[in-house]
């Protein structure tokens, strides 16, 4: 609730701003946008604690279920700032910034592909 | 007439008993059943039970076949439960994960980053379970080495001495054919469907699904084929070698009961009661390798089992939270699971219709 009306309310202050110094108003979007998922930081924590006490609860390590972390983390940043990017008019940078975050989170998946790559030539 | 009643005062020393009471015994320690037991670990001996001239306990045997069956189905459940909620953890994170996040391409990782963790955290299991399955298939194969021949040669000594001879040459063969099949062509199968799949389910490719397809129909065909064309042998064999056993046991009483004038009848009921005894031992031999070879199967299946059910659950709640790939790898997972109890039941059937075919003979 709090989010969405902070989001609504900076919508509105960026749209009567937007005329009379469009720099600003971006500063002020990219500004709401970071508290916002900062915002969340609370909820982030339940959930990783949560993960921490399923991990316990059922062995699982933590380098095992990192890697799905990452990527989602990668993929919320790469959205976020390609979006800003568009709201600036600038689809080129848009663009790139998704492409560096697909890149990111092919990196971070590497390391389990190599691995299962490793097992499968260890089979045949 | 002095000399008549001397002759028949004398005459009861000259007889001779004809005995056959005890035949059973002397044709019990001939054939030498210890032989039923070597190659069996001492918990499979103890399922088993012991044989004895007077016979064999096979209600007892069953049930303690079942006891062990069902205690190791148990063991295996709740080590395997922990393991499957590990996977069962990964899906609905993947699941969650990929619900929440925004792009596409990402999303795609995602995927990918789960269905390698659980491919690396089953494989290893898959390899020892393959291992295993292998390991009991060359235990039944050593066992038919040993017990074979004694439970044939106790059927030759019933009277079948065509049929005994004919169906343990083909016995012999085509465990020797299976087991060759198995060794060279099976295992391997396994090992490439698995890596296939495995391939296909991370980088998804119509012609690594074709070829692993294929892989385990070839499989499945091998080993469907040669358990068919080994029951078919066995089972024309006997219907002509039986008959010409059946006949010359007829022919041979016949002759002695006719040859000799007074002791022929009572001979060839004692020869009856001699041939009766070998049969008894066959058939507890016999009646002892089936339940051995099930007490070896025992184990592998009750692990092969449990795997193969979780998996199917997993792969089920995998299709319910939209995880394609995940669905698809653990079906595949369950495939090569499939492949193995077939393989393990496969070479334990011709072994049982190997026993079957000797005690056929006595009967």
């Amino acid at each position: 609730m709090k989010c969405a009306a902070l989001a609504v309310f900076s919508a509105l202050v960026i749209l009567m701003i937007r005329r009379m110094n469009p720099e600003l108003s971006f500063a002020l979007s990219a500004v709401t946008v970071v508290v916002l998922l900062l915002s969340c930081g609370g909820v982030m924590d339940e959930l990783l604690e949560a993960l921490r006490r399923a991990q316990q609860i059922f062995g699982t390590s933590a380098a095992e279920l990192l890697p799905m972390l990452k990527c989602l983390g990668i993929a919320f940043i790469s959205k976020a700032g390609a979006d800003l990017c568009r709201d600036a008019s600038q689809s080129a940078l848009a663009a790139a910034v998704e492409t560096a975050g697909s890149l990111c989170a092919a990196a971070v998946a590497m390391p389990m592909i190599l691995s299962l790559m490793t097992t499968i030539g260890g089979m045949l | 007439m002095k000399k008549l009643l001397l002759v028949l005062l004398l005459f009861p020393l000259f007889c001779i008993g004809v005995h056959a009471e005890a035949s059973a015994d002397r044709t019990f320690e001939l054939f030498d059943p210890a032989q039923m037991q070597s190659g069996l670990s001492d918990e499979e001996r103890e399922i088993g039970g012991a044989i004895s001239a007077g016979g064999y306990d096979v209600s007892a045997a069953m049930k303690r076949l079942w006891r062990s069956f069902a205690a190791k189905l148990k063991a295996q459940l709740h080590e395997e439960l922990g393991f499957a909620s590990k996977l069962l953890v990964l899906v609905f994170l993947s699941a969650f994960a990929c619900s929440v996040c925004p792009e596409e391409k990402t999303r795609g990782m995602i995927e990918i980053c789960a269905v390698c963790l659980a491919a690396v955290l089953l494989t290893g299991g898959m390899s020892s379970l393959v291992t295993e399955t292998s390991d009991a298939v060359f235990r039944l194969s050593d066992y038919s080495r040993a017990a074979l021949p004694a439970v044939y040669t106790a059927a030759a000594a019933s009277g079948g001495v065509s049929s005994a001879a004919v169906s343990y040459a083909q016995a012999a063969l085509a465990l020797d054919v299976m087991m060759s099949i198995s060794r060279k062509a099976v295992i391997p199968m396994i090992y490439a469907t698995l890596s296939l799949t495995l391939a296909d389910v991370v980088f998804p490719n119509p012609m690594l699904a074709a070829v692993a397809k294929l892989t385990k129909w070839a499989a499945k065909t091998a080993l469907t084929w040669t358990t068919l064309a080994f029951t078919a042998l066995l089972g024309m064999s006997s219907l002509i070698t039986t008959r010409m056993d059946a006949a010359a046991v007829k022919a041979t009483r016949t002759v002695m009961s006719s040859a000799l004038p007074v002791v022929g009848g009572m001979l060839s009921e004692a020869s009856s009661a001699v041939l009766a005894a070998g049969s008894v031992v066959a058939g507890c031999m016999g009646a002892f390798g089936l339940i051995a070879v099930c007490a070896v199967c025992a184990g592998p299946f009750a692990v092969l089992s449990v795997k193969g059910l979780l998996f199917k659950a997993v792969a089920a709640v995998a299709e319910s939270t939209q995880s394609p790939q995940l669905q698809r790898l653990f079906q595949g997972i369950d495939g090569a699971v499939g492949l193995l109890m077939g393989l393990l039941g496969a070479n334990a059937v011709m072994l049982f219709l190997s026993f079957a075919a000797a005690m056929k003979v006595v009967a």
